[in-house]
């Protein structure tokens, strides 16, 4: 399994992905930061949770899910070329661990993202505006895993579409479609339904309170379904379906 | 003529009417909600701006959608041709670089206008359905229709040049990504930031604009902004153009 990884790794290497990977969060921070300014007299809240709610508000609803979906076509588009469905499946590795081991990289993938994103909201709070209030880091590690693990559900949904769909562009398009479905989820109330509104429930953007025991649960639980739902889908497709190579 | 045939062609079973249909029809859902709540007591309000605030829901989620579709359906068009590898196919067949440069530009801003006539049938229809007691504003729609237009068309060249120019087309739709995002940050930007940035011009042809305190007021559209993306379109067209005549293959 970790030469799997590792050899999706190297597929990475020298691959334009770090651009949207560092332009997208630093775009949704500095944004974020711009809101907070604007607004910090009508933000009654203790200032670090202010400031999460304004960084995390573009991130979580739209930035990240499209970085995420860019990172899984990117991924499968190596397959998508050159005849090389035809090495994956006839590679001496069962297509559990290949298909695993993509999930995996997508997911280590997010958590860099998910890493930096909240290094951008130490340092703005920190430096740009110089927050006298100790760091929450409980609350802050809280919003580091439970806001990757909730990204879990949107990567593993675009690493099936990638997968399925030949094109580059046209998952991020759709991608961009489910944010706004994730929306509508998460104002229905029904955000555990739909991986994008689980991923805005997991960001916590909304509220100034950390996420209890049981919704944190709640959240992983549904995210690790999807989780396991799209990486079975995948294996099934595979073993099932004669894959055409182009 | 021929050219332009043969990209329809290639766009069969390419799922790319599909992309653009669920895109416009989400920014069409999402803009009716908010306009709907709002129009719903001041539509027999003749001094009311409602069919300049119905425009205005309707340009402000078109600056985050359209740049993302315009570059979801240039690259398609245009990762066909990197990924069989048939450039230098096409150009042993009398097809340079620089027709299918002007073939697929056209393909791409006559698919973007089905769904621009599209928005603009969706807004009167919604106006009426609404029950907007006003006439329609002949030159405020106009302006917006064909200042939209203009745009799609700067944008559709800016992404044609990426998609064709860099074979990766992680670059092409980070452009887009970024674009759109930039697009509908705009509206919070101040107006001489916005008009660095092509994307943020969907906002410009905004007909109406919330004052400081949170009421709907009309405003005036600066034909200027559709002057620049004229010329920003004629430019990277000639530029897009030469280049690909000179490019060898």
């Amino acid at each position: 399994m970790r030469r799997v990884i590792y050899a999706e790794w190297l597929k990475l290497k020298a691959s334009k992905i770090w651009i949207p990977m560092t332009l997208l969060p630093v775009l949704g921070a500095a944004v974020g930061a711009g809101n907070y300014y604007a607004n910090r007299q009508v933000l009654n809240m203790p200032e670090w949770h202010a400031l999460w709610t304004q960084v995390s508000l573009f991130c979580g609803y739209f930035f990240y899910p499209v970085l995420m979906a860019i990172c899984a076509s990117h991924l499968w588009k190596m397959e998508h070329h050159n005849y090389n469905w035809n090495r994956f499946m006839t590679m001496p590795v069962s297509k559990v661990k290949l298909l695993s081991g993509k999930l995996v990289l997508l997911g280590i993938l997010a958590l860099m993202v998910q890493v930096f994103l909240i290094l951008l909201y130490w340092l703005i709070g920190r430096f740009g505006f110089g927050f006298a209030a100790d760091f929450p880091l409980a609350v802050g590690l809280q919003r580091l895993f439970l806001g990757w693990f909730s990204a879990l559900a949107v990567v593993a949904m675009q690493f099936y579409l990638s997968m399925r769909i030949r094109s580059f562009a046209l998952p991020i398009g759709m991608s961009l479609g489910f944010c706004i479905v994730g929306l509508v989820c998460y104002s229905l109330g029904i955000g555990l339904l739909f991986p994008n509104s689980i991923m805005i429930l997991g960001f916590n953007s909304n509220y100034t309170e950390a996420i209890s025991l049981a919704e944190g649960m709640s959240i992983a639980g549904f995210s690790f379904i999807y989780i396991v739902l799209f990486l079975l889908l995948a294996i099934a497709y595979l073993r099932k379906r004669d894959i055409v190579s182009c | 003529m021929k050219n332009l045939r043969v990209e329809f062609a290639k766009m069969k079973r390419k799922r790319i009417g599909m992309i653009g249909f669920f895109l416009l029809g989400l920014e069409l859902a999402w803009s009716t909600l908010p306009v709907r709540n709002l129009l719903a007591e001041v539509v027999d309000n003749a001094d009311y701006p409602a069919w300049e605030s119905v425009v205005m829901f309707i340009l402000t989620l078109k600056a985050l959608i359209f740049p993302i579709l315009i570059a979801v359906i240039v690259s398609r068009l245009n990762d066909m041709e990197h990924k069989g590898n048939t450039w230098k196919l096409l150009q042993s067949m009398g097809q340079g670089k620089e027709r299918i440069w002007h073939a697929k530009f056209m393909a791409a801003f006559l698919l973007i206008s089905i769904f621009q006539v599209l928005e603009a049938i969706y807004v009167l229809g919604f106006g009426n359905y609404l029950g907007i007691r006003t006439e329609v504003p002949v030159a405020m729609f106009f302006k917006y229709f064909v200042g939209a237009t203009v745009i799609n068309m700067a944008l559709i060249l800016v992404q044609q040049w990426l998609s064709m120019r860099f074979e990766n087309q992680v670059i092409a739709m980070s452009v887009g990504m970024l674009g759109g995002f930039s697009g509908i940050i705009s509206a919070f930007l101040p107006a001489f930031v916005r008009n660095l940035l092509i994307w943020g011009y969907y906002i410009n042809l905004t007909p109406a604009a919330f004052d400081a305190t949170g009421v709907i007021q009309r405003r005036e559209i600066g034909i200027w902004s559709i002057v620049i993306a004229l010329i920003a379109a004629a430019l990277i067209y000639a530029v897009g153009y030469k280049q690909m005549k000179e490019t060898e293959i």
